[in-house]
């Protein structure tokens, strides 16, 4: 493989250009046209190209805009987000572990429990709608930690001798 | 060249370059290059040479064009295109269906 001709650097530079141009295409298409732009390259230009060489070949090849603009562009998914209804989702999981804490928690716990290694997971992997992901995470928390402070109330209580309360009957008493 | 004829352009390349590209390699397997300087020719088809390079990708997706690696006498090994059975039979539909279509076309252009 020749390795002089890249180290012109119009060659680089236009290589790094059209790589950048790329970016929104399809992957393989991206990948399989910087290869074969690179062997035209290869092909055309003598070891120790002129600066006068370089820039006839390079005028031919075009503007890296012109070939970008003729690749497939990618699928969304391509680009390596997770779905954009993740969040939302998340915070629909925490939402109801919230609500169903009193009613149902051996549903409820699990519930928060995934919805909140969703969220931290979205986190790490830095997608959009950060706001809705922080708040999935804030709210399936604020479950667990009900849950445990719910658990600590029952066991300190102790049910036979004061029977905690029914939801229907907190309920009215507000 | 206007806006308005340069999206004319882009339409009418949209329908028929990829044919255009697999008739270049009719005649046997072509490398990059040779095909890049031949299509560079015709300039009202082809306004850069590195736009082959897409088309090239997406014909090779399809199943209609694949590459091989061959020797050289000048240097290190080229990646040559040649054209698979479906691209031959994909070719051949082009032209039989060209010819009828450009006619029509040229005949509606010169109705009054």
């Amino acid at each position: 493989m020749r390795t002089a001709m890249h180290k012109h650097p119009l060659v680089e530079a236009y290589l790094a250009d059209l790589d950048r141009a790329l970016r929104g295409s399809d992957p393989r298409e991206r990948a399989e046209t910087l290869a074969s732009i690179t062997e035209h390259l290869d092909e055309a230009l003598p070891d120790a190209p002129s600066t006068d060489d370089v820039s006839r070949v390079l005028a031919e090849l075009g503007p890296v805009d012109a070939i970008a603009a003729s690749t497939t562009p990618a699928e969304p998914h391509d680009a390596g987000q997770p779905p954009r209804w993740l969040p939302a989702l998340s915070l629909a999981m925490a939402g109801a572990s919230l609500a169903l804490l009193l009613l149902n928690p051996f549903v409820a716990l699990p519930l928060a429990l995934a919805a909140l290694v969703m969220g931290l997971v979205q986190l790490r992997a830095d997608a959009s709608s950060r706001p809705l992901t922080w708040a999935a995470v804030a709210v399936s928390t604020a479950t667990l930690l009900g849950a445990v402070i719910l658990a600590f109330l029952l066991l300190s209580v102790g049910q036979d001798d004061h029977p905690v309360p029914s939801p229907r009957e907190s309920v009215q008493q507000r | 060249m206007t806006g308005v004829s340069e999206s004319v352009l882009t339409q009418l390349r949209k329908g028929v370059l990829e044919y255009c590209v697999l008739a270049c390699l009719r005649s046997g397997p072509a490398y990059g290059l040779e095909l890049a300087s031949r299509l560079g020719r015709h300039q009202v088809l082809f306004a850069s040479e590195g736009t082959l390079y897409p088309l090239l990708s997406r014909l090779r997706k399809q199943g209609l064009v694949e590459t091989t690696w061959q020797e050289s006498t000048s240097g290190p090994p080229r990646r040559y295109y040649e054209l698979t059975v479906e691209g031959t039979a994909a070719l051949a539909a082009f032209a039989a269906t060209w010819g009828p279509f450009r006619e029509d076309v040229d005949t509606v252009l010169q109705e009054i």
